[in-house]
Order: structure tokens, then sequence, then C-alpha cells
């Protein structure tokens, strides 16, 4: 998964990329270097809490852009994780979401990845 | 669910899009798209119910919108408000949209589009000219590279306001416009692109490939032969989202993506 996380980094305007459970546990990470991971848990906890409380709201909901301290912010609901792209402002918002898609359209055929995401979610009481 | 009306903000106002939902008595939801910037206006029975955009939300969202010059809108029929944030009529509303666009008109004599750059004039002002707070903000941001838009981003403003605050800057002679320095110097897609595009969607959609390809650019409000590669991923985006399988749509924006990064 690390080195899908890196394809995505490639992209010019990608700071860093995480794919975290859904209570926020951060399962893999190519983080910016130059943020802590105190930070990067924090901003992962907050990304979390904005698609869980959205997707109760509005039907469909899997997906954001989000502004965040002069950064974009892409949160992508991969149904048993969580995708989290941290962007500068001049990334190419559509360019992104075709790599994301043909990165997570491998990861849906990838075995090993889907018992990640299935160990790794915590069903809701 | 059918999109009842599509199209071009370059082609319909947003304003009389508006008013033609308002007087037919339409419930659903307007979407607006400029660049990646979104919004989303409600109706209820031809009432303005509710707008969004970004963080800006109400009537204030709803103003924003009035102001974008270029853009796409599509409406989905029969889609509730999630609430209530206009309080105003919608007559009033439209009103004071109107009175906008009218401003807008003025504007766009001296700020042709929101992509318009603008400096400092060398000759300044022959009067003694008094800036209010705002104004002094917008004119420490004019560099002869910023463009109305990057001001409006910057300042967190409404588009609008920054265009009116340069046009006003602009008749005191205190700025001048950089003719079409976007425009001119924006880079364009190079015949590769599209040969790749055409070639790559044809095998997947058949010979209504290029039909859309034609569509979704002008759609854009753009043209073939000046396309800017600032906006091909978004060409493409769109027009993949034409693919119905899955499988075929990663497979196409990947080779598509190949070729968007060189």
């Amino acid at each position: 998964m690390k080195n899908s996380l890196l394809e995505i980094n490639e992209l010019i305007g990608v700071w860093g990329s995480l794919v975290c459970n859904n209570q926020a546990e951060i399962i893999s990470s190519v983080p910016p270097a130059d943020l802590n991971m105190a930070a990067l848990e924090n901003i992962t906890r907050h990304c979390v809490e904005l698609l869980s409380t959205s997707s109760v709201s509005v039907q469909d909901f899997n997906e954001a852009v989000i502004h965040f301290q002069q950064r974009k912010i892409f949160i992508l609901d991969l149904e048993q994780a969580i995708l989290i792209v941290l962007c500068t402002p001049s990334i190419d918002i559509s360019l992104l979401r075709m790599t994301i898609n043909v990165i997570t359209s491998r990861w849906k055929t990838d075995s090993k990845i889907q018992k990640l995401f299935k160990n790794s979610y915590v069903e809701r009481l | 669910m059918a999109d009842v009306l599509r199209g071009s903000l370059a082609q319909l106002s947003l304003l009389d899009i508006l008013k033609m939902l308002s007087s037919g008595n339409r419930t659903g939801r307007l979407d607006i798209r400029q660049g990646s910037k979104t919004g989303e206006i409600y109706l209820q029975n031809g009432n303005l119910i509710h707008a969004v955009t970004g963080p800006q939300i109400g009537e204030k969202g709803l103003f924003t919108l009035l102001g974008w010059m270029e853009g796409d809108f599509s409406f989905s029929p029969n889609i509730d408000a999630p609430e209530q944030s206009i309080s105003m009529s919608t007559e009033q509303m439209l009103l004071e949209g109107a009175r906008q666009a009218e401003q807008w008109d003025d504007i766009k004599e001296i700020v042709s589009s929101t992509d318009a750059v603008f400096n400092i004039s060398p000759s300044g002002s022959t009067d003694t000219v008094s800036l209010k707070p705002i104004e002094w903000q917008v004119l420490a941001q004019i560099n002869g590279e910023r463009s109305v838009l990057e001001i409006a981003e910057i300042l967190s403003l409404h588009e609008f306001d920054v265009a009116r605050i340069i046009f006003s800057l602009t008749t005191a002679g205190l700025l001048h416009e950089i003719t079409n320095a976007a425009f001119l110097n924006r880079e364009i897609v190079n015949d590769e692109f599209f040969t790749q595009l055409t070639s790559l969607f044809t095998e997947v959609m058949g010979p209504i490939g290029p039909v859309i390809i034609d569509d979704e650019i002008r759609l854009l409000g753009e043209d073939r032969a000046a396309f800017p590669q600032g906006k091909a991923a978004e060409l493409v985006e769109r027009i993949s989202l034409e693919i119905a399988n899955g499988e075929k749509r990663a497979q196409f924006q990947k080779q598509m993506v190949a070729v968007l990064r060189g």
C-alpha cells in the first residue's frame, strides 16, 4: 500500500497521503516531511469526523475536498477505510481524483489490501 | 434521476436560470461548477430556499454564485433542500441579483473577466485619492500577475466585490489592465493530447466518443484549437464519467493520466 501512496505523492501538488480506518487509526502513511505525527493524527481525526457526520446527513456522501490552513485536503471514503491526501492549493483536483480512482480500483481486486481494510475496520455498535 | 437543465453560464446567466426556475415553480437543486469551485442552490415550488458555496451559505452564498461569470450548471428536479438558509423573499433576491448583474455589466467594461490581471499605473491619479481599508487591501495584492479571482481567494472576498474595487481604482487612474494576460500566458495542450484522448475514448465509447468530447469542450467554455493545459485533466475526468463500466473507466483514466503526466 505504501507504494500506492508514494504513487499518489508523485503528483505535483500532493504533500502527503495516508489511509486510516473509521476510528482515525492510521493504517499506512507517507506523510509530509515537515508535519509531525501529532499534527497528522489530529488532521486525520478531523477528516474522519467530517466524513462520518456528513455521511449521516447526506446520502451517498463519500468524498470531500476541504481547505485547511492554506492547504487542500482530499478525503475519500473507501467503505472500510478512508484515504486522506494532503495537498498544496495548486493541486489539480481532477488529475488527483483520476489517479486515486486508478489506484483504488486496483486495491479493490487486491485481496491482501481488502483483508487489511477488513481487519482494521471497527464495527459500530 | 435525469438533469432537466444543463449548460454553461457563458451562454445563460445564473440570474436568468433562477428566474426561469422560479417562474416555473420548480423544486430541486441547481449545481454550479466553476473550475474546482462548486455551489448549490435549492428551490422549493419556485422559491429560493438554500444556497451554499464553500463556507458561504444563504444570501451571501447566493450572491457569490450570482457573481460567477463562467462555469457550468445542471438542475436536478425534486430534491429537497437540506436546510433553509435564505430568509429574504425570492422576489427581493432576484431584484438584488438583477441590480448586481447591472453593476457587473458596467464593471465588465473595465474588468473583462475574473481572469483579468491588473498592475499599478505608473502615472497614478491626477487627483488626491482616499482609500477605504478594503480598497487598500485589494490594491496591496495587485502585482501584474494575480488575477481578480486569485485576489478574491487570497483576501477571502467575493469576486464581485474585488472586481468592483478594481473597477473604481482603475477609473481613478491608479490601475491599468495587463491586456488579456491570463489568456495570453496560458499554456495550450498539444495536438498529441487530443489525438490520444479521441483515440482512447472512441475505443471505449465507439463513434459517439468525439461528439461527447466536443460537447464537454463547449460546456467548459473552451475551444479545441486553444484548449488550456490547466483544464485538460478536468476535461478528461468529465468525459470519463460517461463510461458507465467502472473497470473500463479506471483503465481509460489510467491511460489518460499517463498522457497528462507526460
